[in-house]
């Protein structure tokens, strides 16, 4: 035993037995699993795709000569890279705000002796497990400009009606209709999860204090979920900065490109002109954005939020 | 454990490693073609139905299929190749062989299943174009398709056209499409006259028909500059937003022909087989698509897919399986079930596809058929459409709408020229 080692020992007090160094190693190859396969799935492919965006890299083509910067470089003179990054930014301000407004104001409705209330959960959770390529067909025909309930709406409102996935103007609009209504669902439940962990003392002490209804809800429930909102800002806004689902079953960015969004366009320069250097460069840059937009959410609203 | 049963047990043991090493022996015999191919049920059933004939014609063979859903299967494609676990036999845009052959995934089919002067003497020009990389070729055109004019004659009568004449100009088209559209009293388009739904095979057919040649030979890369293309656009164009006998409000163009409400559609052949399959009852016909003017050329564009051979692959058992796949039978079947046009020569002219109603058009328009000559896939997925589009939704002119897809097209052509020469 070297001199290091006897110290250790004697700074515990006590020998290191075979059963000592067994409850030691215990945890980590208890999670051994978990990390290999995190790395496996994560870590490693995000190493790899950091790797392979400083080099022209068609999948199947042996050779991948290294470009630097060059794949970034390039993105400057990528006019729709551009435009689907504007794109994204539409939808995120368009989705975020109204789903977690909306998915708050369902979850206190559904937080109350409500009638029925299991059954209201359920509806509201049920278009988060719906297929997306079986709603995308229900909301084409809601969309549909002849026959479709949008337009009917509009006709009983004597608004002008639209080919709504098919013009410039609505298309976006109507995906983003589409993108809150199948995830208000999940944010509910995150919301009243967070709401049923509020102690209802609370209520009872301010009530007795002669605190209305928007008082208890303006100074006990909202104080009292933001680590939840917190949770459903930042997870809401990185979501919207990947969506492709929607756009892909809905309008395949169309048309001429007003719902064309980044992970969109990432994956058809992968995988439709093979570009995946090009394609991995987009990724680290939006990867960078929603970093740093998850880094300013955290600045402003995180450090007031409590965990007590 | 006594003694005897240790020997019984030991005994046992051997007896399993030596039945395990000779079905081994024997299984290895085997050859096994793991087979990729993207998915529609017609096209499954297929497959799978010539395997198992195939499979019983050749017992040493053994196919085994993985039919992908088509938004999926680059995905699952390109990395398997990549990591040389991919299939042995696959499909891919019969554009794109060349730029799979310059890769070296691929292998030529093997001279023992057939020649270069054979598939030349048996297949038809344009199908096979494509396929060939210097002297060899890579591949067996499957999925093919032209543009066709699907009509329906309920229609025509209703509108006092007479449904054994199809329009033979594109004058007559406008003509006829004006005598089927009907509005509403409120001006609602309730039944449309025609479709040609932007898309982009029809568009460049329709601009191949108008003469122009949409490739420069000299720069060897695409050109939709000519103004034969921006008539041709102007033509698809114009029937919206000049003679609005399509509107693009009636939503899907195949649910409004299946619901006989729309008098004539440009479709590929395979419509076929899905109207078929969806509205066995429906009463259609099929005409070639109309010239730009009387006497004009009825060429159309020709796509189609192929099946190829991956570098790991058995070549012989591969390419076999592939060129059954392809066999003249083989091509009377798919024409029946799925609407895939026949490609071999000798099938085109026969009696009951010349005389017959749907098919007859067919093999005529197969015979004066091009192949598209971009490499990128873009062009007819994405930036034809997009420049319809153009002119549509933002009044654009036909012809800055084929300038802008001019230099897109360059743009695109040349990323994957470079892709294949690293």
């Amino acid at each position: 035993m070297n001199s290091g080692s006897r110290a250790a020992v004697a700074v515990r007090g006590r020998p290191l037995t075979w059963h000592r160094v067994q409850r030691m190693i215990a945890p980590y190859v208890f999670i051994s699993p978990g990390v290999v396969f995190y790395l496996m799935v994560t870590i490693i492919p995000m190493v790899w795709g950091f790797w392979i965006s400083f080099h022209k890299w068609s999948i199947i083509w042996p050779a991948h000569p290294w470009v630097g910067l060059g794949n970034y470089t390039a993105l400057l003179s990528e006019d729709l890279f551009w435009t689907s990054l504007r794109n994204t930014a539409i939808y995120t301000a368009g989705v975020v705000p109204v789903e977690v407004a909306v998915a708050l104001m369902v979850a206190l409705l559904l937080n109350t002796r409500l009638r029925g209330r299991s059954f209201y959960r359920l509806l509201y959770y049920l278009p988060v497990v719906t297929p997306l390529s079986i709603s995308a067909v229900i909301w084409q025909w809601i969309y549909h400009p002849h026959v479709g309930l949008f337009n009917w709406v509009m006709r009983l409102l004597r608004l002008p009606t639209h080919d709504w996935l098919q013009e410039i103007g609505t298309a976006m609009l109507a995906v983003i209709i589409v993108a809150i209504w199948s995830g208000v669902g999940y944010r509910m439940v995150i919301f009243l999860a967070a709401l049923q962990g509020i102690p209802q003392t609370y209520y009872e002490a301010a009530m007795i204090d002669g605190a209305g209804r928007f008082a208890l809800f303006r100074y006990i429930t909202l104080p009292l979920l933001k680590p939840a909102t917190l949770f459903v800002l930042v997870t809401s806004i990185i979501g919207s900065f990947q969506v492709f689902s929607i756009v892909n079953v809905l309008t395949q960015g169309g048309p001429l490109d007003s719902t064309h969004v980044v992970v969109y366009y990432i994956y058809k320069r992968a995988f439709g002109d093979l570009q995946f250097g090009l394609a991995a460069a987009m990724s680290f840059v939006l990867f960078a954005i929603i970093l740093v937009v998850t880094a300013i959410q955290w600045k402003l609203i995180g450090r007031e939020v409590s965990y007590e | 454990m006594t003694r005897k049963m240790r020997r019984i047990f030991a005994f046992s043991i051997a007896a399993l490693l030596v039945v395990g090493i000779a079905s081994g022996v024997v299984l290895a015999k085997k050859t096994t073609i793991v087979h990729w191919q993207h998915h529609s049920p017609a096209r499954k059933e297929m497959v799978e139905a010539f395997a198992a004939e195939f499979m019983q014609k050749n017992p040493d063979i053994d196919i085994q299929i993985e039919s992908i859903p088509e938004t999926d299967y680059f995905q699952k494609l390109l990395p398997a190749l990549a990591a040389g676990a991919g299939p042995d036999t696959f499909q891919i845009p019969a554009g794109q062989v060349s730029s799979y052959a310059a890769t070296g995934v691929l292998q030529p089919i093997s001279p023992k299943v057939t020649t270069a002067a054979q598939i030349e003497a048996d297949f038809v020009p344009s199908a096979v174009k494509r396929l060939k990389m210097g002297a060899d070729y890579y591949g067996f055109p499957v999925d093919t398709q032209t543009i066709v004019l699907f009509y329906n004659p309920e229609l025509f009568k209703a509108a006092g056209l007479d449904p054994a004449k199809p329009p033979q100009t594109w004058a007559e088209l406008i003509e006829y499409a004006k005598a089927i559209h009907k509005r509403d009293a409120n001006g609602v388009t309730t039944q449309m006259g025609v479709a040609t739904g932007g898309y982009g095979p029809v568009l460049a057919s329709l601009m191949l028909q108008n003469g122009a040649s949409l490739w420069n030979s000299a720069t060897d890369l695409p050109d939709f500059s000519s103004p034969a293309a921006a008539e041709a656009l102007k033509f698809a164009t114009d029937l919206v937003t000049e003679y609005k006998v399509e509107d693009r409000q009636m939503g899907s163009r195949w649910n409004a022909f299946r619901q006989s409400k729309l008098g004539m559609v440009f479709a590929h052949p395979a419509m076929i087989g899905s109207f078929r399959a969806t509205v066995p009852d429906l009463v259609y016909n099929i005409a070639q698509i109309p010239a730009p003017k009387p006497g004009g050329p009825r060429t159309t564009l020709l796509t189609s897919w192929a099946y190829v051979v991956s570098k790991k692959a058995p070549s012989e058992a591969a390419s076999k399986w592939i060129a059954y796949l392809t066999s003249a039978d083989a091509q009377k079947r798919w024409i029946t079930k799925t609407g895939d046009l026949p490609t071999r020569k000798a099938l085109l002219d026969l009696p009951e596809y010349k005389n017959d109603r749907l098919l007859g058009p067919c093999m005529e328009s197969m015979k004066n058929s091009v192949p598209a000559p971009w490499t990128t896939r873009r062009l007819d997925d994405e930036l034809l459409r997009k420049a319809y589009e153009l002119v549509i939704l933002k009044d654009e002119s036909p012809e800055k709408a084929m300038k802008w897809l001019s230099e897109e097209a360059i743009k695109a052509e040349k990323e994957q020229k470079a892709l294949a020469k690293p």
